[in-house]
């Protein structure tokens, strides 16, 4: 019984481990972590995705080792071994990409190599894959790298949409079918400035202000709630002084 | 915080100032109505409803007053649209100069960039082809591709003597053309103490010295003359309505001078070696960046004056 209750309970907080990069830790949104490939590869949805791609390998992957190997790096040469590490998962994928997908390795160029130095693969490794046993870095990387690529191809659906008009599928990833969606056709849509460095700022700005909102409503509500609670324990709590001290005076009398 | 305050920035001009400004902007559109056609007051009116429509749910939801100088912004984009504009072009404009220009910062006294200019410059860069390409002839009622600065940076003969320059009955967007009025009108705001007799003179005067450097060193790069070349373009009505903002530019005095040149060099490079035909709206977002910067460094030796 007790154990199936703490299975349970490992469970919920696996659960919850996978799902804190979507929306709660999200990288982007909320640690503000990778702002750099979130800037710089958003111009269109396909290569946010790609980016995406390639992060979540890497990520998970270096997790993995990263947990596989702590107890064997000595903590002054902690930070050196994990880039090197790093840097051998982001060799092969950039290899891999160069030879399954050469349009996404064309258009995300520099960026490929910089994976490296993306500040939220080296901070999973030493937040959490130092700490944690495999299965829940692994878990950890998933989810985080999840969180990364749905935030960048959230600012890349709406920099693509806002600048083209529509959304184009098949130039960058090797898909089978090429075209584009959600034709909109008028040409108002067409706002170029979203295919540079500003509007990617502009872009990400008002994401971050809608996320942030919500954030600090929800926030808001829970310690109303928490005020509420406290409040209805100082009550009870003076209920119950108030009937001891009756008692108390009704005793003698 | 301080909802009896609308601006807590010691440059922002009063109110009566602001409607002179106003009115004098009022005139230039008057002017260019009678030179470009009726299209001048649909403009100015779409332009101003989006702006009021922004400043009012802003003020609602901020549940801050509502700014008096709300009238400022969507003139000056009127002003600075191309006679052929579509009426959606100067929706855009206006609607995002100011909502990212200002209201996102919380009003006015508190933006970092012109509103005017933030908005111009967005649709400047997302739809060239209508905000660059088609200019209207007023004397021949024929559309043409060039402005009689792209002309001369292309390094043709200019077809048009500074006299007619000055009248105001040539290509060009809506404010920029009627340069006598925009003098005028301009000395009489610095007469009036609602703009800084510094930032116009050295944004011409450099222009002027910066153009004369170019065309005696590289005559094939910086094609115009240099006297010319300060009555082409929107220089006049950049130097004098745009640049001035009070709130945009530095606050010292000496940093005035380091912005106006600043912006002159800045509008002298991107004429001649730029893309875009006219740099100086650029030069002003460029240099309002600065600003703060330029009255970090001058606060010190410039405090008491600037201050007491």
């Amino acid at each position: 019984m007790v154990k199936n209750v703490q299975a349970k309970k490992a469970e919920l907080t696996r659960l919850s481990n996978l799902t804190k990069g979507f929306i709660k830790e999200n990288p982007v949104f909320v640690s503000l972590l990778g702002m750099c490939p979130a800037l710089a590869v958003t111009m269109t949805l396909e290569t946010s995705l790609g980016m995406g791609l390639l992060v979540i390998f890497v990520l998970t992957l270096s997790n993995i080792v990263i947990s596989l190997i702590k107890k064997l790096v000595p903590p002054q040469v902690k930070i050196p071994v994990y880039i090197v590490v790093i840097a051998t998962f982001v060799t092969i994928v950039g290899m891999l990409t160069q030879a399954f997908a050469p349009a996404l390795f064309d258009s995300l160029g520099i960026f490929i190599p910089l994976i490296v130095v993306n500040c939220l693969i080296l901070g999973r490794a030493e937040s959490f894959a130092s700490k944690n046993n495999v299965l829940d870095s692994t878990i950890d990387g998933v989810g985080m790298a999840l969180g990364f690529t749905g935030a960048l191809m959230l600012i890349g659906f709406s920099r693509e949409l806002l600048a083209t008009g529509a959304i184009a599928y098949g130039t960058y990833l090797p898909l089978p079918v090429s075209g584009s969606l959600l034709n909109l056709e008028f040409y108002v849509v067409n706002m170029a400035v979203f295919n540079g460095a500003a509007g990617g700022f502009i872009v990400i700005g008002l994401w971050l202000a809608f996320f942030n909102t919500i954030r600090l409503n929800q926030e808001k509500k829970q310690e109303l709630e928490r005020q509420r609670f406290i409040e209805q324990k100082k009550k009870e709590a003076l209920e119950r002084k108030r009937k001891k001290a009756l008692e108390s005076a009704g005793e003698p009398a | 915080m301080d909802q009896q305050k609308p601006s807590f920035n010691p440059a922002v001009i009063t109110k009566e100032k602001l409607r002179i400004l106003v009115a004098f902007l009022m005139v230039l559109l008057g002017v260019a109505t009678y030179i470009f056609g009726m299209q001048v007051i649909y403009l100015t009116l779409v332009s101003i409803a989006i702006a009021i429509v922004i400043e009012v749910a802003f003020s609602k939801i901020r549940k801050r007053p509502l700014d008096h100088g709300i009238l400022v912004t969507p003139l000056m984009i009127a002003l600075l649209m191309p006679p052929t504009a579509p009426l959606w072009l100067v929706l855009i404009a206006s609607g995002f100069g100011v909502f990212f220009g200002k209201a996102i910062f919380g009003g006015l006294g508190r933006n970092i960039f012109n509103p005017a200019a933030v908005g111009y410059l967005f649709v400047i860069i997302s739809f060239p082809a209508q905000m660059a390409t088609q200019w209207l002839n007023p004397r021949t009622d024929a559309i043409s591709s060039a402005t009689p600065l792209i002309n001369l940076n292309a390094g043709n003969a200019s077809d048009f003597t500074i006299w007619e320059l000055l009248l105001g009955n040539v290509p060009g967007t809506l404010g920029e053309t009627f340069r006598l009025g925009i003098i005028v009108l301009g000395i009489a705001l610095i007469v009036l103490k609602i703009a800084d007799w510094r930032i116009p003179t050295f944004t011409i005067l450099s222009v002027f010295v910066f153009t004369a450097i170019g065309h005696l060193a590289f005559p094939s790069t910086f094609a115009v003359e240099p006297l010319i070349s300060l009555f082409v373009g929107g220089l006049m009505f950049g130097a004098f309505f745009v640049a001035t903002d009070p709130v945009t530019a530095p606050l010292n005095k000496n940093g005035k001078i380091i912005y106006a040149v600043g912006i002159g060099l800045i509008t002298v490079l991107i004429r001649n070696m730029a893309a875009f035909p006219e740099g100086i709206i650029f030069a002003v977002i460029i240099m309002n960046a600065v600003a703060p910067l330029i009255d970090h460094y001058l606060q010190k030796t410039d405090e008491k004056e600037s201050f007491a």
